[in-house]
């Protein structure tokens, strides 16, 4: 069942608004949604007093879709914990959208602010405009475990470290990256079909980086390995050739990072290396 | 004495050693060093700039001193990689301290950044960027730093105590700080007291109040009242704290009267 969202006003101070999940919604009333804890800036609320609420909910979990409209760009935490069902934004939408998830999936029709996805544990995330930056990421000052599982695909541009300290699951990104790819990344695997702003892999103990596009230079502290013609993602086969670099050796490393070789000819220089 | 730097200093000028590297690549310099004090290889020639037989022996005087001292400033905390920079070169001590003694120390500029992040860290865990919105301490610089809620527009009041933000931040968070209600505690006219709403001039601690200053290496200092302030005039802790029981006061009213 379908439960609608529409903000009553326009937010100029943020709002958080975790309690936005189908895991919390199931089961409940609209008059028991529009008494659902949210924060605006430093004063508690009720959801009602913030959203108009519209709809029905479900029992279970995995049949409730809830539907966001309005703008909703300063609108943080929506999604966060939750375990099935569907989550629709139709707009731009804030920080920390399915923090923690464990499963079902969110969609984006628009842009997403930094944080989509921090620690998430598994599900399906899929932004049709841009990200900001920490995609899949930890928090900065928290735990130190990004990503953990489920996928996350962005089909605009993501902003600077992407991947940071992720453990398991796919990021794909179909347009650029920006600086620190996989930053600290440990294991999983992320994508990028556009060009980087360079540093992928920094401090990378292991996982798999896959570069597109161009990149600006290699770490210093990566070793080229070999040259391959293709790379398998989940299935997908890319085709190169890609270069193949190895690192981060600074962290004794065994990340792979495969760069691909017609975009890069200013890195043929490592050729005579292999 | 080894001084790295985007262009020759006077700093420079007295230093044993001088590496220049070119600007916004820091960060591959430091990943480099690191590699190098792990024995790994590196494939390319020159880093940023400097050939890598000069960082092989730069790693080893590193490697091979009794006690070094990496001090950085904002050359590296600004520049592209930012706070990536710094993790970096952190670890770097970390990696060299499997050889030798080795510390790394931030190098504070104005008068007592350093006391601010002392008592931020002993308060509530955390060095600056402390968002209290919902009661406890949360930090997560980029989203509850103040330069980037400015710049977002998020805020809809300031108070500045002794800092002069208008000068130093960004356009954008400058105009949205004084879109809003400002107030400012300053012992002297500033760029931002002057666009303030309401203004407290407050006694210069260490001349006219008593107080405590801490040094770069977080030795705090007691400063010592030396002569009366100007009449009405009160310390910016005398401030706070009137504010502060001024604001106590309105909400239990608002309590009471609920």
């Amino acid at each position: 069942m379908v439960v609608v969202l529409r903000p009553k006003q326009v937010f100029t101070v943020p709002v958080e608004a975790e309690c936005i999940t189908p895991d919390v919604f199931a089961g409940k009333s609209v008059e028991e949604m529009e008494t659902l804890g949210v924060w605006q800036g430093n004063r508690r609320c009720q959801l009602g007093e913030l959203f108009k609420v519209e709809g029905e909910s479900s029992a279970k979990s995995e049949e409730v879709s809830i539907r966001m409209f309005g703008d909703v760009h300063r609108v943080r935490r929506i999604g966060t914990q939750m375990s099935a069902g569907e989550v629709v934004v139709h707009g731009d939408v804030g920080f920390h959208l399915g923090e923690e998830m464990a499963g079902g999936k969110i969609l984006v029709d628009g842009n997403v602010a930094s944080w989509v996805g921090s620690m998430m544990k598994g599900g399906e995330i899929e932004v049709k405009g841009d990200a900001g930056d920490y995609v899949g990421a930890a928090y900065r000052g928290g735990d130190t475990r990004g990503m953990s599982g489920g996928t996350i695909v962005i089909h605009g541009d993501a902003g600077n470290e992407l991947g940071y300290s992720m453990h398991k699951g796919i990021i794909k990104v179909h347009g650029d990256a920006g600086q620190f790819v996989g930053v600290h990344m440990k294991n999983g695997t992320i994508v990028v079909y556009g060009n980087s702003a360079g540093r992928n892999g920094a401090e990378m103990t292991g996982g798999k980086i896959v570069v597109c596009g161009s990149v600006p230079s290699i770490l210093p502290s990566f070793t080229i390995d070999t040259i391959k013609p293709r790379v398998k993602i989940n299935g997908e086969k890319l085709d190169g050739p890609f270069y193949l670099f190895t690192g981060d050796t600074a962290e004794e490393g065994k990340g792979r990072l495969y760069i691909s070789k017609p975009s890069n000819p200013h890195l043929q220089f490592y050729e005579k290396l292999i | 004495m080894i001084v790295v730097d985007v262009r020759r200093t006077r700093t420079a000028d007295i230093a044993d050693y001088f590496l220049k590297v070119e600007p916004n690549k820091d960060y591959e310099v430091l990943e480099a060093l690191r590699a190098l004090v792990r024995d790994e290889e590196i494939d390319v020639d020159q880093v940023a700039g400097i050939p890598v037989k000069t960082l092989e022996d730069l790693a080893d005087i590193m490697m091979s001193c009794k006690f070094g001292v990496i001090f950085f400033g904002l050359g590296l905390t600004m520049s592209a990689g930012k706070l990536r920079n710094v993790d970096t070169a952190i670890s770097l001590v970390r990696d060299l301290n499997r050889y030798t003694k080795f510390m790394i120390m931030p190098m504070r500029g104005h008068f007592n950044v350093t006391g601010a992040n002392v008592v931020y860290s002993w308060q509530t865990g955390y060095p600056y960027a402390v968002d209290f919105s919902r009661g406890y301490p949360r930090y997560n610089p980029g989203e509850t730093s103040v330069v980037d809620i400015l710049a977002r527009g998020e805020s809809d009041a300031g108070l500045v105590v002794a800092s002069d933000p208008v000068a130093h931040f960004p356009k954008a968070a400058a105009e949205n700080l004084v879109k809003k209600p400002l107030i400012v505690v300053d012992p002297e006219p500033t760029a931002t007291s002057l666009l303030a709403d309401v203004v407290f001039p407050s006694a210069f601690v260490g001349l006219e109040a008593e107080g405590t200053a801490y040094r770069m290496d977080h030795v705090p200092l007691p400063l010592k009242k030396v002569v009366e302030p100007p009449n009405g005039c009160l310390s910016d802790v005398d401030v706070l704290q009137r504010i502060l029981d001024r604001v106590r006061k309105i909400r239990r009213e608002k309590v009471e009267a609920a």
